[in-house]
């Protein structure tokens, strides 16, 4: 309901924009089609290559973890360098001083725990790649004992402490919204509340990217269908960097209300998603490593409602869902059902859009 | 509810008006000029910046290096005579406790020598990396930090000795050497001050990026900004910035082994602000008012916003300081158990954040050249 509210908000607000732009050339701007946004000279506003560059990490330490599925065996410490991007005070990538882990929980004052939850995640992968409580089930290395699937657990667990934090929390809160936009940073054209937006938004999608990948990717299939995620994100997020363009705050804070409600939405409809496939493959009898693959990612994404900008669910509560599904192998078609249905009702997802995700 | 009690502070629209007191300063200043024609120096006031550097320089810095340093030394002393039985583990942890309240004193002045020895970092980092301390303990040899400092210090001496209760060779040979660090580095700082620093300090008088003034109030704003506020209180709390996760982090305190005066070392270092921003120092325990930055806001008078900032700092240092009596020790309980009252006396902290960083800086006109560093 919350949704549907902020949609009917948005457009009324933007009608008014429209039509009081038509008698008022002073305050007049429009929401591009695409997000491009040039300032007086015609030179581009837009930048967010560092975020590329951590996409573009996170695809290739998910590479090397897949290795593992075909039987390789993994370092732990190869993986907290490509984590950290640190190889013995030089960088494991070619993307200088740009890191994953630095941006996992960032400003958060648990953001030390949250990495080592991280890292420890990669200790048990390595650990199960060289046979201890680890086998490749139905091609995915799984825990023996609980069915968990590390691979899973650390990429889209970043997707969501790393990718989805950086959008809702950090980057459009009040500490990278409350600065100057007046003029542009030096040796740039892009004020700095132009450029932290545009962060946020480059944890989201990348516009000279073929295809979308993470956060733009996973706002899309039935969450898109049902939620309109990825609809509302892309046009949010364009809405509100040409409010900041014109200076026009509130219509920004606007937008960051529906960012995040939005993100929220993908966060929790992807992990609902994953809980519909995880139930369906236990009812139809489906093998046991892809009905566990499901879950693991189902977990991950659980993970990350953690870390919306106005979340819906406590820390506690989260923590509480994770750990009743520490062992996948004992969780019964009702269990599967139960944590779904939480998610769904605190997220305000109607019952038949749950059921259809 | 969190949300709630963060929005007092932030809310979105304040991005532009930060910078209306800046536009509003010029304005008046620009009168300022206009009618005093021949004013005195480039702030417009009469205030002598000189008087204050060299308070501060004389009456506040040396003499708290001074203890600071001497401080570490009874300390190194101390766990010394335990390593050859001549004191008891309780003098340690008495003389830590001691040393630690000392460094209050002395911690906002994180420029200069101390910058460049890097003391801040290397005397009180935490939480500490327990499991790094214990190699280090097994390891036997000395190397000192080069980026990761939560192995060091008073919190990994606090591990140590406040963690155990006997001791063995190896872990009072790795004791002495933090504590001989802390006498080395306390040495060096103290010296730099005293035979050359001082003099640089004191004769740069201006308001301009680099000046004195500008190193010295830099480090005002940022240490207790970030280790004042946030470390001591905000971390354990659970919030940092305009994040609070809901939950507090009790093993965040300051003095977390300890666990008996985490409260004492957070009104020490308010009490230490106090005394720098009103100039105030000690001499035989009597406290003596000297020049300092309750001074310059008055002699702005009424039209910068400068004797009513005073006010309004005086008032909020008062209610701080009764606020922070409100705790309890172990702080690491309290914050855990009074999760909500232990915010509302983070947010007492907060609010000096505003009138320091934002308001005094503005009318003392010097700019915040700190921020986070986060390379996007």
């Amino acid at each position: 309901m919350k949704r549907i509210s902020y949609l009917l908000m948005s457009v009324m607000c933007a009608s008014i924009l429209f039509t009081s732009c038509s008698t008022d050339d002073d305050s007049s701007y429009t929401v591009p089609d695409t997000y491009t946004f040039t300032d007086d000279d015609g030179n581009s506003t837009v930048s967010y290559s560092g975020q590329t560059a951590r996409k573009d990490m996170l695809g290739e330490i998910t590479t090397y973890m897949k290795t593992g599925n075909s039987g390789a065996v993994l370092d732990a410490q190869e993986m907290k360098n490509m984590y950290a991007n640190d190889v013995n005070g030089t960088d494991y990538f070619s993307y200088s001083s740009k890191d994953l882990k630095s941006k996992t929980g960032n400003g958060r004052p648990d953001a030390t725990n949250i990495q080592a939850y991280f890292e420890t995640l990669m200790d048990g992968l390595a650990a199960a790649s060289s046979g201890t409580d680890g086998e490749i089930i139905d091609g995915y290395l799984q825990s023996s004992t609980t069915g968990q699937e590390w691979v899973q657990l650390i990429e889209k667990g970043l997707m969501g402490a790393c990718f989805h934090h950086n959008i809702s929390t950090y980057y459009l809160g009040a500490d990278k919204m409350n600065v100057d936009n007046t003029t542009p940073e030096e040796g740039e054209y892009y004020t700095e509340m132009e450029h932290h937006w545009d962060e946020a938004y480059g944890y989201f999608t990348d516009d000279d990217y073929d295809g979308e990948r993470f956060w733009s990717k996973y706002a899309g299939g039935s969450r898109e269908a049902l939620l309109g995620t990825q609809t509302a994100l892309y046009e949010a997020f364009r809405t509100g960097r040409a409010a900041i363009s014109a200076d026009d705050m509130d219509t920004r804070d606007e937008q960051i209300s529906v960012i995040r409600e939005y993100m929220e939405l993908a966060v929790g409809g992807t992990a609902i998603y994953y809980l519909n496939k995880g139930y369906a493959n236990l009812s139809a009898g489906d093998p046991v490593g892809v009905k566990n693959h499901h879950l693991a990612e189902a977990e991950a994404f659980i993970h990350g409602l953690k870390f919306g900008g106005e979340p819906s669910f406590s820390g506690v509560e989260i923590d509480d869902m994770m750990s009743a599904m520490s062992n996948y192998n004992n969780l019964s078609g009702e269990d599967i059902l139960s944590i779904r249905n939480q998610i769904a009702t605190g997220l305000g997802i109607s019952d038949s859009d749950r059921d259809n995700l | 509810m969190n949300m709630d009690v963060l929005n007092q502070f932030n809310m979105f629209n304040t991005g532009r008006n930060i910078f209306r007191p800046v536009l509003f300063l010029a304005i008046i200043s620009s009168f300022l000029f206009y009618s005093c024609g021949n004013g005195t120096d480039d702030s417009g006031s009469a205030f002598e910046r000189s008087e204050l550097l060299e308070n501060y320089c004389d009456n506040i810095i040396i003499p708290g290096y001074h203890n600071f340093n001497e401080a570490t030394i009874q300390l190194h002393d101390i766990v010394s005579d335990y390593a050859d039985g001549s004191s008891s583990l309780y003098d340690c942890r008495e003389e830590l406790q001691s040393t630690w309240m000392s460094w209050q004193r002395v911690s906002p002045f994180g420029f200069g020598p101390a910058y460049n020895n890097l003391l801040n970092v290397t005397v009180n980092t935490y939480p500490v990396d327990i499991a790094q301390i214990e190699l280090d303990i097994e390891n036997g040899s000395w190397n000192p930090p080069v980026s990761e400092f939560d192995h060091f210090g008073l919190p990994a001496i606090d591990y140590i000795l406040n963690y155990k209760n006997q001791h063995t060779d190896e872990e009072i040979n790795r004791l002495l050497m933090l504590t001989n660090q802390l006498v080395a580095l306390s040495t060096e700082v103290y010296n730099d001050w005293e035979q050359s620093y001082a003099d640089d300090f004191k004769s740069s008088t201006g308001t301009e990026l680099g000046s004195s003034l500008s190193s010295l109030l830099n480090a005002f704003n940022q240490i207790y900004e970030q280790n004042v506020r946030k470390q001591k209180l905000g971390l354990p709390v659970g919030i940092s910035g305009s994040i609070d996760i809901g939950y507090s982090l009790p093993e965040n305190v300051e003095a977390y082994y300890a666990n008996t005066y985490s409260i004492e070392l957070l009104y020490e270092a308010l009490i230490a602000f106090e005394d720098l921003y009103n100039g105030d120092y000690y001499i035989n325990g009597v406290k003596i008012e000297g020049v300092g930055l309750d001074d310059y806001l008055i002699t702005l008078g009424e039209y910068d916003y400068g004797s009513a900032l005073n006010d309004d700092i005086l008032s909020q240092l008062a209610s701080s300081k009764s606020a922070v009596l409100t705790l309890q020790n172990p702080l690491s309980d309290y914050v855990v158990n009074n999760r909500s009252d232990a915010i509302d006396v983070y947010l007492e902290l907060q609010a000096l954040v505003v009138l320091w960083k934002v308001d005094m800086m503005g009318s003392l006109g010097v700019d915040i050249i700190y921020q986070d560093n986060d390379g996007d």
